[in-house]
């Protein structure tokens, strides 16, 4: 549709075809700002969504009051641990006694057949070394023995890898549509742009008035939809956060759309464009 | 204002316009005719410096139009119009086309959407002014690109419009691009006189058919004016 009396605020060249061109860049800004954000995103939406792990350190009997609180200390500032419990042996007792089954057993033992403990949670982000850390957590003086999440850490993990594989071989998959698309609608918006520059070139339009039109057929419309696709995702994470939309319904809460991937994405819709226009080019003088 | 002196040149693979020597002065009409691949276009291509001589000098207002720089290239293009066949045809309504004529030569945008809308008023094209330029009858585009030739106020004009009767032409039109020719500025049109809504008069320069092929040729003697 023309719009009469403004031909430099038209977001396209207005020679040839431009309407499909146009609807291409849309969805590769779009597609291309999806795969930024899976790729970007989904290793921290995982760890954040990571059950709450623990291991158990269990107190030696004969540990003495020194090593105790020497465990207590240390363990506190290693980077891998985010929550510090200690469990008495009277808590552990009540604990196991929820059990229906284990508190008859309990009753029938008689004496507290339980040991003193530590129960440290570990960070969500360094989860991966929960190996490491029950090592360390075995040689230190005063701990009887360890109880780590052997079968869930490796579990969750080999989960998550599989997860982030998919995420990322989807996110790579995407992009690489998307660049082809803008490359492919930004080629043939400036093969159009060829043809229309030339009546203003036979028209008598000066250097800067062709440049200014090239600069407003190719780099504006290109910058303009790659703006509302980073305010478009952005409104989701405010939206999602402000209402609770995702977090109250079946779905999980959607990971954030990174600010990188904004960032990301308007670089290449400024960059493209000149690409593009050097690609058509090139081909023009083949 | 526009002058080829002993200019040559190839035509694709052909070759044409042997030494051609045509001098055309203000207030002077002159109709190129000859047959298909006869080199009619090229002679306004090559006024425009969209296509160079093999040989020979083109000048448009004593400028060399292949020697001058940039800008001074695109000044000429300002004092000339052309009214061309082949030119692409863009996705606009009628009056910004013709707007676009002004707005390239330098006045604002709203002053020339403002004389474009006038002048087609005034030749009674109002009614398409509205309507997209390329969904527009085959003569009812020239009547515009006549206008939009005229309303920049050139000093020459080329028209380059395969043979037409010139029937979708009003008559005031006619008449101020007759007006123009007699008193104001030059004209180059190709084709037989009395086409394409030609002024009346004028001098007729015939061109031979091409020469050959470009190579053989470029050796060879021949004449055409």
């Amino acid at each position: 549709m023309a719009v009469p009396g403004r031909p430099w605020f038209r977001y396209g060249p207005i020679a040839g075809p431009r309407g499909a061109a146009l609807w291409l860049l849309w969805a590769a800004w779009v597609a291309g700002g999806l795969a930024l954000w899976a790729g970007l995103s989904a290793r921290g939406w995982l760890v954040a969504r990571r059950p709450q792990l623990a291991i158990e350190a269990f107190i030696a009997p004969s540990a003495t009051a020194a090593q105790t609180e020497s465990f207590g200390q240390a363990v506190q500032v290693l980077p891998w641990c985010c929550g510090f419990r200690y469990v008495s042996a009277e808590d552990a007792r009540l604990e196991a006694g929820r059990d229906d089954r284990v508190r008859s057993l309990l009753e029938a033992y008689g004496a507290n057949p339980f040991l003193r403990s530590f129960r440290v949670t570990l960070c969500p982000g360094t989860m991966e070394f929960w190996h490491e850390a029950a090592d360390w957590m075995k040689r230190q003086p005063g701990i009887a023995s360890v109880r780590a999440p052997s079968v869930q850490a490796p579990r969750l993990l080999e989960t998550e890898r599989l997860v982030l594989a998919i995420a990322r071989a989807g996110a790579w998959g995407l992009g690489g549509f998307a660049l082809l698309a803008a490359a492919f609608a930004l080629g043939a918006l400036a093969g159009n742009l060829r043809r229309e520059l030339r009546v203003y070139a036979e028209l008598g339009a000066t250097s800067m008035g062709i440049l200014r039109r090239a600069l407003w057929a190719l780099v504006v419309p290109s910058v303009f939809i790659a703006a509302l696709v980073v305010v478009g995702m952005e409104l989701v994470n405010v939206l999602g956060r402000l209402g609770g939309v995702w977090a109250a319904g079946p779905l999980q809460p959607l990971p954030d759309f990174p600010h990188e991937a904004g960032g990301g994405l308007l670089a290449a819709a400024v960059v493209l464009p000149g690409l593009a226009a050097a690609v058509a080019a090139a081909m023009r003088r083949q | 204002m526009l002058q080829y002196l002993h200019v040559s040149g190839p035509r694709g693979r052909l070759w044409v316009l042997n030494a051609f020597n045509l001098e055309i002065k203000p207030g002077e009409t002159v109709h190129v005719t000859g047959p298909s691949g006869s080199g009619k276009s090229l002679l306004v291509r090559m006024a425009l410096a969209s296509a160079a001589p093999a040989s020979g000098t083109v000048f448009v207002n004593g400028i060399n139009p292949h020697k001058t720089s940039v800008a001074g290239r695109q000044g000429l293009r300002r004092v000339v119009s052309a009214v061309l066949d082949d030119e692409p045809e863009l996705d606009l309504p009628a009056e910004v086309w013709v707007a676009l004529g002004l707005a390239c030569a330098g006045r604002s945008w709203p002053a020339s959407v403002g004389d474009a809308r006038d002048a087609l008023a005034r030749f009674g094209l109002g009614g398409v002014a509205t309507e997209p330029f390329r969904r527009l009858p085959r003569g009812t585009r020239y009547a515009l690109a006549l206008v939009r030739a005229l309303i920049r106020k050139p000093h020459l004009i080329l028209v380059d419009w395969a043979a037409d009767d010139g029937a979708g032409i009003p008559e005031s039109l006619r008449s101020d691009f007759a007006s123009f020719a007699a008193n104001a500025g030059a004209v180059l049109m190709t084709g037989e006189p009395g086409r394409n809504a030609a002024p009346p008069g004028g001098r007729v320069e015939r061109l031979a058919g091409p020469l050959g092929s470009a190579g053989a040729a470029a050796a060879g003697t021949g004449g055409d004016s």
